[in-house]
Parts: structure tokens; C-alpha cells; sequence
């Protein structure tokens, strides 16, 4: 029963990533994920350090103005600071980062269930405790409840808006001439992205989200020539290992969460060797 | 003052000099977001090498890092030339492999019975105080190999950072150059992990010569500008986080430092404005 909660909520996470992941290797925007990812902390201390508890009201709200706040810092630093957009990014995400250790340490008390490593690595083990039980029924833990509502969401603004996306994501300069507001998806994504990385803290913690989005999108786009397809495999990716790493994790007895991630990316150096050269396809 | 207080002091002048140093080489060079990849990447090397040598020397760890930047730098190159992925993607999955790989083993010698890893989480978030005298004098060679080899290639780098096919077509090697600056890099990050960890390493990678650039567009000015800022916001944030009781090194050096680059930059701001007046 504990394995199949564990697996459940490792998928949770990692479905909405591996879906987030695809529009942002398209787009090349993985450092930007890798800094809000990373830049919600702050947001998280915050609303933790005024609400007193780990609920998600404030929380949701602290990574929606922490998330937006990243992007602007980002875009504020590239335009008007006149800074390479790398170093930009690099400042962002370590200053922000470097704030929310820092009120971790200062604040938030020894008997509290924030601490620097829980925001490290997160937990997944634990996080499987936090059950939901209504009457004799267990609906499921928190993490995987609060994630429903995300991944359902998502999977309607990328269904609905697909070929929004596909313009976005390959042809920005075509979709602004015939009137489609691209600046508006470009802050959708970083949206559900800033609420994916407070939701999926607790489980996998701030910094392997990145390997959650990125390696999955990047295996499936090895073998996909189509949009759709990418999703789809990049879906399928993160579950498979999602599910050995919970066993694997079971086997030799260690953290789960940074073994997922492994496994990830044993999935995707493995595909890198087996797939064709570079030559073989055609290139731009 | 306490000989101890006096290590500390020495070491972070000594991370701050070389960091800034190289720093503003991979700034130039539009590499900053590889220090981040590899400053993630050392986690395993290092604690690989506190499993098999069963000490925490820090010779051994900095050997073991430098084997994993190298590996990961390696990764990236390979992945570069294998794939047709974009280099963001590629430095993020490596970093995040190499990560993950870090945090897994870390988790799996703390299941162990024996308590000798106590301390191998400082370098996660770093801590300035746990350095002795021998590491000083590692760290002096090593910073004194940085600033040599700056000091000797310092045109070259600087041609490569601003006209690199100018470059290849005299004569040198892009690979050759590469390698000198990524060795640099992954020497400064291996040392500097001590006093702020692997995550916030590359900021103090970054921000002095960010801060510099605001101020500068002459190459010696650069340099000279962002040695100054490393090392005055590592030596008082290391300063302030010995002070605190529970504050962890990296991100005071952090928060020190960005203060500096976001005062700097209205400062500048400032004075642009009023001398466009003038004129």
C-alpha cells in the first residue's frame, strides 16, 4: 500500500514537470525554470514565517509573487541593466535563494518543519504520511491532492491553447503579427511553474525539480518529431521512472527523490547513445 | 584576534581573489551558467571521496571534485556534439544528473551506522569556520596556480572572450582554451565550496564582475573592480555569518554581494542621469 501511495505521489510531481518541461526545453527557457525553481524559496519562508503553518492558501500565493517576481527581475536586469542574459539569470535565482536560507536559518525556529535540508532534498517518504482520510476512505496524501488540481489544469490550457503553444514555442514573431498576445503564455508557463515548484517542495525539494523538468522533455525529444508526441513520451518517461525509482529507492534503502532523478537521467544519457548521430538528421 | 578568526579571513580573501578572477573570464566568455552547472556537479566527487578514503581531507575531496567537474564538463561536451539539443537543456541535465547522483550517495552514507559524515552536509550551504591551517596552504597554491596562469594567458583569454574565430584562425586551439578555463573554474569552485557550498558557488562567480561591468568597460578596470568586490563582500559576509550563531557562510557572502551589485547599480544610474544633464 506505502509503495503504491509512494509511486502515486511521485507521479503527481513528475507528470505536471515532464509536461512543464516540454514547453520549456522548446523554448529554451530551462535556466529560467532552474531559477524560479529555485527563487520560490523566499516566497515559501515567507508565507510560512507569517501564516504559521504549511498551508496552502498563502503558500500558492507566495510562489505566484515570488515566481512573477523572478521573471521581471530577469527581464528587468537583461533590458534595462543591460546584463548578458546567463549572468542575469545567475544573479536572480542565487540572490533570491541565498534570502531564503538565510530567513530559514534566522527565523523559522529548531521545532519547525522547515529546515535546510527538508528544502534540499524534500521528502518523499514522509510526505506519504500526510494522508487524507474522509470517513473510512483514504482519498489519498496531500501531495497528490494538491497536484490533481494542477495537472488537470495544466492539461486543459495545453490542450486548449495547442496550437497557441506550438506558435510560441517556434515562431513567436508570426504569432504577435496576427494578434496573439505572446508575453500572456510566456507568463502562464512561468505561473503553473512557480505553483508546480511550491506544491512538489515538500516531496522532491527546490533544486531537483530541475531534473524532474528537464530530462524527461529532453529523452523525448530524442525520438519525437512532433509536439503532441513529445508530450506524450515525455509523460510516459517521468512515470517509468518515477515507478524504479521507488523500487530501487525500496532496495538498497536511500532517498527516493534524488534516485528518481537518477534514474531519469541514466533513461536519458542510455537513449543519447542508442539514438542516431546528429549528422543523420537534418539539421537547420 | 584568535589565529583561527585569522585562517577564516585569509581563506575567504583567497576564494574571493580567485573566484572574481576567474569569474570575470567565464563572464566574458558567456560561460557563467557552466560555473552553476559545475559547482552542482562536485557534490558527488566529493562525497564519493569521503566514502573511499574514509577521511575528510581536504585534499582528497578537492582530487574527487575535480574528477566530477571534469566528468561533467566532459557530459556536456559530449552531449554537445552527440545530440542536437539546445546548450541550456544540456547544462541542465547534466547539472541535474551529477546533482541528484550527489544528494543519492550523501543520503545513502548517512544511513550508515558509523557518524563520521557529520560535516559532509556544511557542503551544501558551506561553512567558513571548519577551515584549518593545512587547508590555507592548499589554498594558497592553488589560487597562486589561478592567478599564474591568468597573469600569463591573460591576452589570449581576453581575445577568445571577444573574437574567437579571429583566434582559431591564428592558430589556437578552441579546445585547448576550454579546457584551461573549465580546469580554472571547476579549481576555484572545488575550493570554494567550503566557505559557500555547491549551490550558491556560482554567485560568486557572477556578481563581482556584474558589478565591475556597471561601472567599467575597460578590460584592466574589470578585473581590478571585481577583484575589489569579491573579496570585500566575502570577507564581510563570512565576517557577519561568524558573528551570527546559526547563520550558514554562503548565503550571507550571497546577500552581501548582491546588495553591493543592486547599490552599485542605482548609484550608476544616478550619475548617468546627471551627467546626461550636463551635456
Amino acid at each position: 500500500m506505502n509503495d503504491v501511495l509512494m509511486i502515486l505521489t511521485a507521479c503527481s510531481v513528475a507528470i505536471p514537470a515532464s509536461l512543464l518541461g516540454v514547453l520549456l526545453v522548446s523554448k529554451s527557457l530551462v535556466m529560467v525554470g532552474d531559477a524560479i525553481s529555485h527563487a520560490v524559496l523566499p516566497g515559501i519562508v515567507v508565507a510560512y514565517l507569517l501564516s504559521g503553518t504549511r498551508d496552502s492558501v498563502p503558500m500558492l500565493a507566495g510562489a505566484a509573487i515570488t515566481g512573477f517576481l523572478t521573471t521581471f527581475l530577469i527581464d528587468f536586469l537583461r533590458k534595462k541593466w543591460k546584463v548578458q542574459e546567463d549572468a542575469a539569470i545567475g544573479f536572480t535565482f542565487t540572490f533570491l535563494f541565498a534570502i531564503g536560507v538565510l530567513m530559514i536559518a534566522l527565523f523559522a525556529g529548531k521545532n519547525s518543519d522547515l529546515d535546510q535540508e527538508c528544502v534540499l532534498y524534500g521528502d518523499l517518504e514522509t510526505s506519504i504520511l500526510d494522508q487524507v482520510i474522509i470517513g473510512e476512505y483514504l482519498y489519498g496524501t496531500r501531495a497528490i491532492l494538491q497536484l490533481l488540481p494542477l495537472t488537470i489544469t495544466l492539461l486543459l490550457v495545453i490542450f486548449i491553447g495547442f496550437k497557441g503553444w506550438k506558435v510560441w514555442a517556434f515562431n513567436p514573431q508570426f504569432g504577435s503579427f496576427i494578434g496573439i498576445p505572446m508575453q500572456v503564455f510566456h507568463l502562464v508557463l512561468m505561473l503553473l511553474l512557480s505553483i508546480h515548484a511550491v506544491l512538489s517542495f515538500e516531496s522532491v525539494g527546490v533544486i531537483l525539480v530541475v531534473g524532474l523538468l528537464v530530462l524527461p522533455a529532453a529523452t523525448a525529444l530524442l525520438f519525437s518529431k512532433t509536439l503532441a508526441k513529445t508530450f506524450w513520451y515525455s509523460a510516459c518517461i517521468g512515470m517509468v521512472s518515477c515507478i524504479l525509482g521507488v523500487f530501487l529507492g525500496k532496495w538498497i534503502n536511500i532517498s527516493i527523490s534524488p534516485l528518481i532523478v537518477c534514474v531519469n537521467g541514466l533513461i536519458f544519457l542510455t537513449s543519447v547513445f542508442i539514438s542516431p548521430n546528429k549528422k543523420s538528421i537534418s539539421t537547420n | 584576534m584568535d589565529l583561527s578568526i585569522w585562517i577564516v579571513f585569509i581563506g575567504t580573501a583567497l576564494i574571493g581573489i580567485s573566484a572574481a578572477l576567474v569569474g570575470t573570464f567565464t563572464f566574458l566568455q558567456k560561460k557563467s551558467l557552466i560555473g552553476d552547472a559545475i559547482s552542482h556537479s562536485i557534490l558527488p566527487g566529493i562525497v564519493l571521496a569521503y566514502m573511499v578514503s574514509g577521511q575528510r581531507n581536504t585534499l582528497i575531496l578537492m582530487v574527487g571534485a575535480f574528477i566530477a567537474g571534469w566528468l561533467a564538463t566532459q557530459q556536456i561536451s559530449w552531449l554537445q556534439r552527440k545530440t542536437k539539443l539546445k546548450s541550456d537543456t544540456i547544462v541542465a541535465a547534466t547539472l541535474s544528473i551529477f546533482f541528484a547522483l550527489g544528494l543519492a550517495l550523501l543520503s545513502f552514507i548517512q544511513g550508515r551506522p558509523d557518524d563520521g559524515q557529520a560535516g559532509l552536509s556544511d557542503f551544501l550551504f558551506g561553512k567558513i569556520a571548519a577551515l584549518n591551517i593545512e587547508d590555507l596552504y592548499l589554498f594558497s597554491v592553488v589560487s597562486f596556480l589561478i592567478i599564474a596562469v591568468t597573469f600569463f594567458r591573460y591576452r589570449v583569454m581576453f581575445s577568445f572572450a571577444f573574437n574567437k574565430e579571429f583566434m582559431i584562425s591564428k592558430g589556437f586551439s578552441l579546445r585547448w582554451n576550454d579546457f584551461i578555463l573549465n580546469s580554472m573554474t571547476i579549481l576555484v569552485v572545488a575550493m570554494g565550496v567550503q566557505a559557500v557550498g555547491v549551490v550558491l558557488m556560482s554567485a560568486l562567480l557572477i556578481i563581482p564582475v556584474l558589478t565591475a561591468r556597471m561601472l567599467t568597460y575597460k578590460l584592466s578596470y574589470l578585473i581590478v573592480l571585481s577583484l575589489i568586490f569579491g573579496t570585500t563582500s566575502s570577507l564581510l559576509g563570512s565576517y557577519i555569518s561568524i558573528l551570527g550563531k546559526n547563520i550558514p557562510t554562503g548565503p550571507c557572502i550571497i546577500l552581501v554581494l548582491s546588495i553591493c551589485a543592486i547599490s552599485v547599480a542605482l548609484l550608476s544610474k544616478i550619475q548617468f542621469k546627471t551627467g546626461k544633464q550636463d551635456e
